[in-house]
């Protein structure tokens, strides 16, 4: 057993125990807090779109997809470097590359939103004209909070390791963003084929 | 006490990197989980306390046919305060607050795994409420009923702020109750003492684990379904507005997933807490562990598939309430299972009739009667004449107070002597135990009679020709015992808390490691964390003896190399010893986020946009700093 896991202490900390420390139990539970919410605001959409004939109702267009579609490839390539760098830490492995991968990610990240921004204008979208819109808000709105949260937390992990190198600290906090980041990643796919897809197909 | 328990020869650097820093900034950053759970148990009681008296005023104008008491305002306001009080501010808080201070000592080890988590958990918790109450200040108290039902509760119908208190404060409560739920499934499933198998933890951390599960998914649908009503509400969107496409009856959905599954959420640990006091006063270990862990989870499970069990006369399809019907009534196989395993506990052993014991005895009798008229309910003709009826009423009063307060009763009167160090008067309990029990039934069971003879609830007075006047006088003047009882049992609290019998370790026989630590226990519960092979650890071997192996990880926990908070991390399932972590010792972080959010809440409820905002990016800055900066890690 490790014995010495305690104050300032430099050496990273091997896989089998920052794999499934307890931040990341905590954010195992978050995220599970998270796809409850997610779920419940899935049900409103789909139990709301049950009373209408046509969807989206009028004057709405159906979602124009170009910019939903460049926006959804920037954020999953955004995973990419982020996995580079969770595994890395997981593996305990130091590497002066990863400010740089980090850097990226949040890049990708920031124009994932700005384009979905010029979508929601392009699409007009308008939460207070009638239910259609209100959905798109709560779904979209739930994602995007969650988005600059992450984004936040990997610009925190981009400053710590930048400033300290990879200690067990920085390791336990690359591994919590990377997880919420992987979350952010996927609940977009979820998010975005109901609100783009499904008014095509129901 | 043994070895492992003794103190090192020269500077006790645990006992240092435990304590508190003492004046108000000590007590602003204080992180342990028992001080902070101590806060949650006095704040819980605070709102039972305000919760009781709404409900005796209530009762007050209802003993007596057309009576002026109060208003039919007044009443509205006092139903939804009492109920929403009850729920979300007591049986859910009092729960999680008796597992936050015990589990850890029961499981053998020092703290919570997030001890900034637990003390924002706190802040917010009290803000919430506080936030809640101030409405009385305001004169817009809440009056839409403890459900909230739309479209009563949207814009069109309740222009007044009184609703918003109602969303904002219950949802910083419910982050509150989500925070404590998190916490205590990691700390069930990696901090347990070395050696405690999954199948040898207490019961009560079963029903806990469950519980904290059911929050996980349960509470975030309602946290939802607030903001999209707040959304409705301060913004014009149409969620719950059927003029542009919304459904009130998603409201009712999104509010009873979270709903039913909340009953069980109170219900669970007040279970667990019987699982606890039965084997010990039984003088038997309990009959049938597995089948209670595992009727535990069964009801976690199904009390997900019974929430339309509360919409019945909604109109919703046939083949849907056929499901729900038939779903509600399987819950009363595994309730019945853990009934039958504590009678044949107490029926195998001796039992010493002690004030504990009386409470969960009388615990057994009311929650059985509340699980009979429950069955009832479950049948959907049935339901249709009950429905909105006083006897839902009496029917969930026998649920809730016997589900989750007299557990609670007990709870006091068996753990106070661990948390004082003072024993409760004994004969002052029996009396108070009788005058609750008498009282509480004398409350509430001729509510049923009122209900089956038509008497809808939620109404604030009644003509006198209906007939329904003696059972409702008889049932304020139950309130009059019941309170008279809750009062003797809160005086017998406070005298013994100074001048009761000192309590020693070990009062009752206990059989967990609760009872291995002393009264008070220590801020870092145990100098040497002990190793466990079986259940009942305290009553294998008497006394107490654990392993002990100079020089491993148990000497290193003993007497830590740094002034540092450790505690051992165990594997889920067979608890191996897997390493050593360091815990925050203080923070201010938890009190500054807590209030930068509250400056949030006023200025979405005042409308002042700039200030609302301004809290939300304090509160930004704040989670950078909290992950940032951990004091014993610069």
């Amino acid at each position: 057993m490790r014995t010495s896991g305690h104050t300032g202490e430099a050496a990273p900390r091997p896989a089998p125990h920052i794999a499934r420390g307890t931040g990341w139990w905590g954010m195992l539970l978050l995220q599970l807090v998270l796809v409850s919410m997610l779920a419940a605001l899935l049900f409103s959409y789909f139990y709301l779109r049950d009373g209408f004939d046509t969807w989206p109702p009028a004057p709405a267009p159906a979602p124009a997809l170009g910019l939903t579609a460049v926006a959804t490839g920037l954020l999953v390539l955004s995973a990419v470097p982020v996995a580079a760098v969770h595994l890395a830490a997981r593996a305990g492995r130091g590497d002066g590359r990863f400010p740089a991968a980090l850097a990226a990610a949040l890049a990708l990240g920031v124009a994932f939103l700005a384009v979905q921004f010029a979508d929601y204008s392009a699409n007009d979208v308008d939460p207070q004209r009638d239910v259609y819109g209100s959905l798109f808000l709560a779904l979209a709105g739930f994602h995007h909070v969650n988005a600059v949260l992450a984004l936040l937390g990997l610009g925190v992990v981009l400053l710590r390791v930048r400033s300290g190198g990879m200690r067990p600290r920085e390791q336990e906090m690359v591994v919590t963003a990377a997880h919420y980041w992987y979350f952010v990643v996927w609940s977009w796919i979820v998010v975005a084929a109901t609100l783009y897809l499904i008014p095509r197909f129901w | 006490m043994t070895a492992l328990q003794d103190p090192p020869a020269t500077e006790d650097r645990l006992a240092a990197s435990w304590a508190t820093q003492p004046g108000a900034a000590g007590w602003f950053t204080a992180l342990n989980h028992k001080q902070v759970a101590q806060r949650f148990l006095v704040t819980a009681f605070v709102f039972f306390g305000l919760g009781g008296i709404q409900s005796v005023l209530m009762r007050w104008q209802l003993g007596s046919a057309e009576s002026t008491f109060l208003d039919a305002q007044t009443y509205n306001e006092l139903f939804t305060m009492h109920g929403t009080t009850m729920m979300f501010l007591f049986a859910v808080p009092v729960g999680e607050a008796f597992a936050m201070y015990f589990l850890p000592l029961m499981l053998g080890t020092r703290d919570l795994p997030f001890p900034r988590l637990t003390a924002f958990g706190w802040y917010i918790y009290v803000l919430g409420g506080v936030f809640l109450y101030s409405s009385f200040l305001f004169g817009q108290v809440p009056d839409g009923g403890w459900f909230a039902y739309t479209p009563l509760t949207g814009p069109e119908y309740s222009p007044s702020s009184s609703i918003d208190f109602w969303l904002l404060g219950v949802t910083f409560v419910e982050i509150a109750t989500i925070a404590g739920a998190i916490e205590l499934v990691v700390l069930i499933l990696r901090y347990r003492a070395p050696g405690m198998k999954i199948s040898q933890m207490p019961l009560l951390a079963w029903n806990v684990l469950v519980t904290g599960i059911a929050v996980i998914f349960a509470f975030p649908p309602l946290v939802v379904a607030s903001v999209l009503l707040e959304l409705d509400r301060k913004i014009g969107t149409h969620f719950y507005d059927p003029a542009a496409g919304g459904e009130s009856l998603l409201w009712q959905h999104l509010f009873w997933f979270f709903g039913h599954p909340e009953v069980y959420i109170i219900l669970l640990p007040g279970l667990g807490i019987v699982s606890t006091i039965v084997p010990v006063f039984a003088r038997s270990r309990i009959v049938g562990y597995s089948l209670i862990a595992v009727s535990t989870v069964a009801i976690g499970i199904l009390s997900f598939g019974v929430w339309v069990h509360h919409m019945f006369t909604t109109g919703i399809p046939q083949l849907g309430l056929a499901f729900f019907s038939v779903a509600s009534l399987f819950i009363p196989i595994p309730s019945a299972i853990q009934i039958s395993a504590w009678i044949a506990t107490i029926w195998q052993g001796r039992a010493v009739w002690k004030t504990p014991m009386m409470y969960v005895v009388g615990f057994i009798v009311i929650f059985v009667l509340g699980g009979v008229t429950g069955v009832m309910v479950a049948s959907v003709p049935f339901d249709t004449q009950a429905h909105d009826s006083y006897f839902v009423v009496a029917h969930f009063h026998y649920v809730l107070i016997g589900g989750i307060l007299f557990p609670v009763l007990a709870a006091i009167h068996f753990w106070m002597p661990k948390i004082s160090g003072r024993m409760l008067d004994e004969r002052l309990g029996t009396i108070a135990f009788w005058l609750t029990f008498i009282g509480f039934n004398v409350t509430f069971f001729p509510l049923h009679i009122t209900g089956l003879q038509g008497m809808p609830r939620r109404v604030y007075t009644y003509a006198e020709s209906t007939g329904w006047e003696l059972t409702q006088a008889i049932a304020t003047w139950g309130t009059v015992v019941l309170t008279l009882g809750l009062l003797m049992t809160l005086g017998n609290v406070v005298h013994s808390a100074r001048y009761g019998e000192r309590a020693g370790a070990d009062p009752w026989g206990g059989e967990t490691l609760d009872w291995y630590a002393t009264s008070p226990p220590p801020a870092y519960n145990f100098r040497g964390i002990p190793e466990i092979a079986s259940r009942s650890p305290l009553w294998d071997t008497r006394p107490f003896r654990p392993r002990y192996d100079p020089a491993t990880w148990q000497d290193e926990l003993r007497e830590p190399r740094a002034p540092v908070r450790q505690v051992v991390l165990t594997s889920v399932l067979d608890a191996v010893p897997e390493e050593l972590v360091t815990l925050p010792q203080k923070s201010w972080w938890p009190l500054v986020m807590a209030v930068a959010l509250t400056v949030a809440l006023i200025g979405t409820m005042i409308d002042v946009y700039p200030l609302a905002l301004t809290g939300v990016l304090a509160a930004v800055v704040t989670g950078v700093a909290w992950i940032w900066d951990r004091q014993d890690q610069r």
